[in-house]
């Protein structure tokens, strides 16, 4: 019975634990624009996210070490610093998006300005990365981030034409013939910023951390795949409710999503002030759960690339630079909000460049992966490999057509 | 293998260079009337936003605070486009003469949303929740039925 407790909270906490504010606010935008016919983008991310996660998860249970310090090993510094550089600097960049969203989310609960709102986030969450107890701080997250289900309950509340959504999201890439002529290029550049919200590289260095914080050996395997396999396509579902909301609401009024506050008005209309207490805990506790993954994330990779000590399983003291890590790269978020920069277009600016460094990060992975040295018998199947080739190569392509369609479209304007 | 460093370097001033003719040759569609016609429509999305969360907060389906943000949030937005619209270079008299038009516009829209915003804060001598409404409302479709006047422009 505890066994089956474990399995089902490790599941609820993946579904709760799936979303943050780059999932938030980008399946809001799609909708809004497009409605679901880049459905199939959440799709082609999720089972992505999950074919890289189970690949990261059964590293760390296998050699008892995380990813990244097997990639520095495995591939030597010089190919393992592209892959720091660039996945430090997109986790960086993620963790200022969740740190402002959180200040968003709490502005929607009590009219109170963001930025009056951020350090009282950033100290939060140094607060609770620093004093809370790991497997504590993912399940209260996690679980509190599951209330987003009323997104979904949101969609059938609305009472769509369901036709309608059906044929939107069976019929993609359907850009209308009149449409101008830069519509068929900002449709494919909110297919690559989908596709990097639900890819981003951080839940990835966090799940494979996680591992080893939780000291998952291989007897977790199975565990770590139900949590992923289960838990992260029932996360990808309420993104796609999201989109849908967006899409029988906004999409109607011609509403483009610009801020958070827009992405919760379809869930007012259709569950009024109940719905809306209900979102605004989820929205706090998805973007303030991954503030907190992205600052540990934050760590773990540079503390697994320089060979620190790390990981909250140990004290403080016992892992200082670790610790001061998370410390500055709060502080740097903190700093770049303190610009006033808006954190919805951080967010926007974050996923695209997640897709553009998705290479630097998962093409490590799949070689670790295969690795017999480390991986012993648990290396990866024909299957496995199949489709790691085959996301490497999407990857590939998302990543290097990003950068053209970011400035032919203006970056979606 | 090293690559050389000479070659690294060609190849990050190519990929420099690739970028900046990118960036250089693809300008925003339209021209300056295609930025106007943007500008236009991301107003009338601000206020059909605005007149959304307040008809969710007279439904009493919102809180105030939801209600409020979504109004600022709009409200910056508008000012964000009036700033750019102000400042956006114009190469002839028709151009000119839209700019005028979408900033005429551009400052009801503004108007509009402060009475929303003074109506939901029951603010004296505002406007009432009904009047502000369709005040907003009908801003938007002026401005949409301008977008589209000026998209056949471009």
């Amino acid at each position: 019975m505890k066994k089956l407790l474990g399995l089902a909270l490790g599941v609820l906490t993946a579904i709760g634990g799936f979303l943050d504010i780059g999932d938030l606010v980008t399946n809001a935008v799609v909708g809004s624009r497009f409605g679901l016919t880049l459905g199939w983008v959440v799709i082609v991310g999720v089972v992505g996210i999950c074919l890289f996660a189970q690949m990261s998860g059964r590293v760390a249970a296998v050699s008892g070490r995380a990813t990244f310090e097997i990639i520095r090993e495995r591939l030597g510094p010089r190919a393992g610093i592209a892959n720091l550089a660039a996945s430090f600097l997109i986790n960086l960049m993620t963790l200022t998006a969740e740190v402002g969203g959180v200040a968003l989310a709490l502005q929607l609960a009590s009219s109170i300005e963001p930025w009056l709102w951020m350090p009282v986030a950033a100290f939060a969450v140094w607060l609770v990365v620093w004093r809370v107890k790991f497997s504590i701080m993912e399940n209260v997250t996690g679980l509190l981030g599951l209330t987003l289900i009323v997104f979904a309950v949101s969609l059938f509340l609305l009472k769509p034409d369901w036709m309608q959504l059906a044929t939107q999201f069976l019929q993609p890439a359907t850009v209308p013939a009149d449409a101008a002529p830069q519509a068929s290029s900002t449709y494919w550049y909110y297919a690559i910023a989908l596709f990097g919200a639900a890819m981003t590289p951080y839940e990835v260095f966090f799940f494979s951390s996680g591992a080893v914080e939780e000291k998952w050996s291989i007897k977790d395997l199975g565990q770590s795949r139900l949590n992923v396999l289960i838990g992260f396509p029932l996360g990808g579902i309420l993104s796609l409710a999201i989109a849908g909301c967006a899409a029988v609401v906004l999409l109607p009024r011609q509403i483009d999503v610009t801020a958070l506050s827009q992405v919760v008005l379809p869930v007012a209309e259709a569950g009024g002030k109940l719905a809306l207490a209900f979102v605004l805990v989820g929205i706090v506790a998805a973007t303030f759960g991954a503030a907190l993954e992205t600052t540990l994330s934050s760590g773990y990779t540079l503390a697994q690339f320089f060979g620190w000590s790390w990981g909250k399983f140990r004290k403080p003291a016992q892992a200082a630079r670790f610790h001061i890590a998370m410390i500055v790269c709060l502080l740097i978020g903190l700093g770049v909000l303190a610009t006033g920069v808006d954190p919805v277009a951080v967010t926007e600016f974050s996923v695209v460049f997640s897709a553009i460094a998705l290479p630097l990060t998962y093409l490590p992975i799949l070689l670790v992966a295969n690795d017999p040295q480390y991986m012993g018998r648990y290396v990866n199947g024909r299957v496995t490999n199949a489709f790691g080739m085959l996301y490497l190569v999407i990857i590939l392509v998302a990543s290097l057509a990003a950068i053209p369609l970011m400035i032919i479209t203006g970056a979606g304007a | 293998m090293d690559i050389p460093r000479a070659r690294r370097a060609t190849s990050l001033a190519v990929a420099v260079l690739a970028c900046g003719l990118l960036a250089g040759c693809v300008t925003t569609a339209g021209g300056a009337l295609g930025d106007l016609t943007r500008s236009s429509r991301s107003a009338a999305s601000d206020l059909q936003s605005i007149s959304l969360a307040l008809a969710l907060f007279s439904d009493d389906r919102s809180t105030k605070a939801v209600t409020g943000t979504a109004i600022e949030d709009s409200l910056a937005d508008l000012v964000t486009l009036q700033q750019s619209v102000a400042t956006l270079t114009v190469d002839d008299a028709r151009e000119r003469t839209a700019r005028s038009r979408t900033l005429s516009l551009l400052d009801d829209a503004l108007e509009a949303g402060i009475s929303v915003k003074e109506a939901v804060n029951e603010v004296g001598g505002a406007p009432s929740v009904i009047t502000a409404h369709h005040r907003a409302e009908g801003a938007a479709d002026r401005l949409w039925a301008w977008s589209t006047r000026l998209e056949k422009l471009w």
